[in-house]
């Protein structure tokens, strides 16, 4: 009995790690610093208090953040967020403009997943889909993900081409 | 506040930076509470993304429009109390700046869910918190804390 197994992505981000929430017992310890500094005197209740707060409200942010801003792409899916296309839906990759350029049309094109626009700290790519429209993918590491993508549209370019056609 | 021990300027600029960022925090806060609709929400978002994904998206960043309005009263309120030589609501401000400027740092940074108004309170916080904590404010804190023992 053979069991299935997930193919590994060609590229993943998490986005956002859950190391945020080592910012709850930081700045625990930054007011007890100011508490201790300013001979406000230090007690441990308000601290510990927005330990529990800024720790409980950082956790609802990181997980949407990996909800809503995480990217994978396999073989066959683009994942942004929560919006997946198929990766034989895109037809093209447009180039990264050249410093100075002006900025390309596909820079207000709308930025795949559900966030308004490409999320902070991401570059988009240009992507030309199959039924005319552009979209933009997006990523921390774009350089990485155009790469994946890139290899991908040429892998099955090479897949869909007639056998004994010229390369 | 007796004469006998005037309030310096210093607890004057925390407590008007308090005041300026509560003042951006509430109507950051109504704003957003008000302006971010699920339905339009729902209606950018590629039709393929789940309504639960929509739903829970919208709902942070309902959260985070009703945490910023509610840290902008709390900073309002404690800053009133501050202002009056209460060392307990001043130890309290100061905590709540602290929190709120982590809050907003991590909202902007990881899902951009707060607008510009609310990362903008982030510069009066820091500032009433440094004012709050100098030397010279101290001194007042305690003479008014030991003023109000003796009455």
């Amino acid at each position: 009995m053979t069991e299935a197994v997930a193919p590994e992505p060609l590229f993943y981000e998490a986005g956002a790690t859950w190391y945020w929430l080592l910012a709850g017992p930081i700045s625990a310890a930054a007011m007890l610093y100011i508490e201790v500094n300013a001979g406000i005197g230090a007690r441990l209740l308000p601290p510990a208090f927005f330990l529990v707060l800024v720790s409980g409200f950082l956790a609802i942010q990181v997980k949407a953040a990996r909800t809503h801003t995480s990217v994978e792409l396999t073989h066959d899916k683009l994942r942004q967020g929560a919006e997946t296309i198929d990766v034989c839906n895109i037809v093209r990759i447009f180039p990264e403009p050249e410093p100075g350029d002006a900025p390309p049309s596909w820079r207000s094109a709308r930025a795949l997943g559900e966030l308004a626009g490409v999320p902070r700290g991401r570059t988009g790519i240009g992507l030309k889909l199959a039924e005319g429209r552009t979209v933009q993918a997006w990523a921390r590491k774009d350089e990485k993900l155009r790469v994946a993508l890139t290899d991908l549209l040429e892998q099955r370019s090479a897949e869909n081409r007639p056998p004994g056609a010229a390369s | 506040m007796t004469s006998a021990n005037p309030r310096p300027r210093i607890v004057e600029v925390a407590f008007w930076s308090w005041m300026a960022a509560a003042a951006l925090l509430i109507v950051a806060g109504v704003l957003e509470m008000t302006m971010v609709k699920y339905g339009d929400m729902r209606h950018t978002v590629a039709a393929s993304v789940p309504d639960s994904d929509v739903r829970s998206l919208f709902e942070t960043y309902r959260t985070v429009a009703i945490v910023c309005a509610v840290l902008g009263l709390a900073i309002g309120y404690f800053a009133g109390r501050t202002r009056g030589g209460n060392k307990r609501f001043r130890r309290g401000t100061i905590a709540l700046s602290v929190a709120g400027v982590v809050l907003l740092l991590a909202a902007t940074v990881l899902l951009n869910a707060v607008t510009l108004l609310a990362v903008l309170a982030v510069i009066p916080l820091l500032v009433a918190v440094v004012a709050a904590t100098r030397e010279s404010a101290s001194e007042w804190f305690d003479a008014a804390a030991s003023g109000s023992d003796g009455d």
